[in-house]
């Protein structure tokens, strides 16, 4: 079986759950063809890149002309195919053209599943498995149902009957998508996303893992963009410096937000406490996670999040906040803790009163985290679950 | 006495509204602006008054001749300043011939119209034009505007460091406020060289623009005027709309910006339900921004940083109660209780309640505070007053 996974960009080395989920796609045997920018020398497979919109109008007029021609050469059939489908849902003429420039590299293609990893990713593109006889998957994640529609609220009307298969990565995200027209003519699964339980095992024994009281050493591994809520995790780690807590603060992750982020810490005087070190290899990401006491996930929005499944593995102790999927990431006072977002009052009690906790205690919470995760969110869960995904 | 010849210099022609204030301010000052940067399409001065432009145009087809029209002018009068520049060129820049035409574009017009002194209005631009002292001994006075001093310096260690090595250097440095001057001593900077110089408005503009009734609207209309930047901190105002929202208190948010509200400006208004009570508008121009002003009642500042917020002295000028937050140089503009409210910067709480003591004060109590407001712009804030001073810091360098 031949899958188009299409993504804006080849993912990069913290989208883990992508990677992951290629590679259990090739492990289980299928061949995957990616449609992607080329980013970070990505080579699991083969990469073919988007066609590149150009800024000179008669440069683009040209362009969409011979890349069509060659297609109707190539593949007359598909491409009135998919010029026709286009026409039924009313598409205009002039973006019909446009759309079937967009699509071409993936129309020249014979595959029997399209599988686009991020609903945003599918849109102007609603048409192209229909036209190639494909089947056509779809993930929803974090950011195609919470922040993208609120721009346009119709922005996945066309989309959602053409889907064969939708997947979310939480229960939440497919009731949020809801509200945007997603019902139950779309056939769906929830697979949560999964992480190398076997890679992510703390070098140390439960029973010897204890708080660092003298100095606690907080980690967030999160991009640096807003919906993060690092600036709120920084206000509530201001509050208990405040209190005299001694403690560092380790961001890992990039973004276009360093300036934001560094001048909040600034602004907040906390310079000497936090360190933003930046996009890291996955053994650097264990061996933080191997240093640290807490981990604090304190989003806006969360789809899902792997890195709180990572820290839960390697029995750190995870704060969360409760936006969206951390919900039925962290399970309240059993694998870890969920505060309500955007307070950090909240968040610094919450950090106190785990702080409290003698570290007998906290073992338990240690404990429940690394079964559940090992249970619920090994890669070989979702492995059997995608196998069911394309097979039924 | 030849008149001095100070260009005023942003990048762009005409520049934001505040730079453009600076250059109105020195119209009837006796000394000869020049205009040097990219042209924008709404380009119009008087050229009657002393004001030169030597912009560069945009469009490429007009470049091309332009660069061949400013070579030709430079080979005539000063070929010894071409030969000057061209070496600085492949002597300080590794990759020399990149980008080398935009550059000739924006050098040459300079060069072939030397000013005494060359006022730079952002500091990033520094290193670029710091060569004109170098090799031409033009002075340069700096201006120290928020970003680029508060936070840009934080982030790329390189600009630090490029500060560090010119702004003991630079002849003056004009800054907007008290706190930005403090900001930049940590580079070096000679405490002398140091002018605080208030942002001023034409209080004339303002005149049909005057707030002449505090009684509030119902429900009680708050205002922010400004782009969707991170900086401005509207989440923190929209977290305080919601909370008074959910006390009953009837409010309404009206915010003001060129462009339309970015993901995360939507994203609080959805998360908080405030659809209803939240209103982004997009308007032409200043007169429309200040009738809007007029009508509000009153005028929420919630910026995590800022040098001085001109909305905040337009809005005082207007007789707007202002809440701003004490971010940067804004305590050195509203005193709490005085002549405006204060809030502690990114702390929703005390917002919310500053906020509902605006809500509760009588009409004759947000009268008191605007006027206080009005007295304080008109004391420290008058456009006349901005330029006066200006032209000493200028003078006193030829002294």
């Amino acid at each position: 079986m031949k899958i188009g996974f299409i993504l804006f960009n080849s993912p990069e080395k913290s989208e883990t759950f992508l990677t992951s989920k290629i590679n259990n796609l090739i492990e289980s045997g299928y061949n995957v063809v990616m449609f992607a920018n080329q980013k970070n020398n990505f080579s699991l497979c083969k990469v073919i890149p988007h066609p590149i919109v150009s800024q000179n109008f008669v440069l683009q007029i040209f362009k969409i002309i011979v890349s069509n021609i060659i297609l109707f050469i190539k593949r007359p059939r598909i491409f009135i195919n998919f010029l026709n489908l286009e026409k039924k849902d009313n598409i205009s003429f002039r973006d019909r053209w446009k759309n079937l420039y967009l699509n071409n590299h993936i129309l020249s293609h014979d595959l029997d599943w399209i599988y686009f990893g991020f609903a945003t990713t599918a849109i102007r593109r609603e048409n192209v498995s229909k036209s190639i006889n494909a089947k056509m998957g779809l993930s929803i994640r974090g950011y195609d149902i919470y922040v993208y529609p609120l721009k346009d609220k119709d922005c996945y009307k066309r989309l959602w009957l053409k889907i064969d298969k939708l997947h979310s990565i939480s229960n939440h995200l497919l009731k949020s998508a809801e509200q945007y027209g997603l019902d139950d003519r779309t056939r769906r699964s929830v697979i949560r996303p999964s992480i190398d339980i076997n890679y992510f095992i703390n070098k140390k024994k439960i029973s010897k893992l204890k708080i660092n009281r003298k100095k606690i050493q907080f980690l967030t591994i999160a991009r640096l963009h807003w919906v993060k809520g690092l600036e709120y995790t920084l206000q509530a780690l201001t509050i208990l410096k405040q209190k005299k807590l001694n403690f560092s603060y380790t961001i890992i992750g990039g973004g276009h937000e360093y300036e934001r982020l560094i001048y909040a810490a600034h602004q907040m005087d906390l310079n000497e406490n936090v360190s933003f070190i930046g996009s890291q290899t996955h053994n650097i990401i264990k061996d933080y996670l191997q240093e640290s006491d807490i981990y604090l996930q304190y989003s806006i929005q969360e789809g899902f999040c792997n890195a709180v499944l990572e820290a839960q593995a390697m029995g750190l102790l995870s704060i969360v906040s409760d936006a969206n999927g951390l919900t039925e990431n962290i399970r309240h006072n059993y694998t870890g803790w969920v505060v309500p977002r955007m307070e950090p009052e909240l968040l610094a009690n919450r950090i106190e009163k785990v702080l409290s906790i003698p570290d007998e205690t906290l073992m338990q919470i240690r404990h429940n985290a690394i079964t559940r995760i090992n249970r619920e969110f090994s890669l070989s869960k979702q492995k059997e679950k995608f196998f069911e995904f394309y097979n039924k | 006495m030849k008149k001095l010849r100070v260009a005023i210099y942003s990048g762009e022609v005409p520049s934001s509204i505040f730079i453009e204030r600076l250059v109105n301010s020195l119209v009837d000052s006796g000394i000869i602006i020049y205009l040097f940067g990219r042209k924008r399409p709404d380009f119009n001065y008087n050229k009657e008054k002393n004001i030169y432009d030597y912009t560069t145009p945009n469009k490429r087809t007009f470049l091309f001749f332009f660069i061949i029209y400013q070579l030709l002018l430079i080979l005539f009068t000063a070929p010894l300043n071409l030969i000057k520049l061209i070496t600085f060129r492949i002597k300080s820049t590794k990759d020399w011939s990149t980008g080398f035409f935009t550059w000739l574009a924006n050098a040459l017009p300079i060069v072939n119209h030397l000013p005494d002194i060359f006022h730079i209005q952002w500091a990033k631009a520094l290193p670029k034009w710091f060569f004109l002292k170098q090799l031409f001994g033009v002075k340069i006075v700096l201006s120290l505007r928020g970003a680029h001093i508060n936070y840009s310096p934080l982030a790329d260690g390189y600009l630090a460091n490029q500060y560090s090595s010119l702004f003991p250097n630079v002849d003056m440095i004009h800054s907007v406020s008290k706190d930005l001057a403090t900001q930049v001593e940590k580079y070096g900077t000679d405490k002398k060289k140091i002018h605080v110089i208030y942002s001023g408005l034409d209080l004339q503009s303002f005149q049909f623009y005057k707030k002449s009734d505090w009684e509030s609207h119902n429900p009680f209309q708050f205002i922010s005027v400004g782009r969707f930047h991170w900086k401005k901190g509207y989440q923190y105002a929209l977290s305080s709309m919601s909370a008074i929202l959910n006390k009953n208190i009837p409010i309404h948010y009206t915010i003001i910006a060129k462009g339309p509200p970015n993901e995360e400006i939507l994203y609080y208004v959805n998360n908080l339900r405030l659809e209803d009570y939240v209103t982004f508008l997009q308007l032409k121009t200043q007169e429309e921004v200040y009738h809007q002003m007029k009508e509000s009642d009153c005028l929420i500042l919630p910026s995590i940083e800022e040098g001085i917020a001109n909305v905040v002295l337009e809005s005082m000028a207007i007789g707007l109660p202002v809440i701003s937050s004490n971010c940067c140089g804004m305590n050195e503009v509203v005193k709490n209780n005085e002549n405006g409210f204060t809030f502690i910067n990114r702390d929703i709480n005390d917002l919310t309640s500053v906020m509902l003591d605006v809500i509760a004060y009588s009409p004759s109590k947000r009268k008191k505070i605007a006027k206080a407001g009005l007295a304080h712009i008109e004391r420290h804030h008058n456009l006349t007053q901005i330029g006066e001073k200006m032209k000493v810091v200028y003078h006193s360098l030829y002294k």
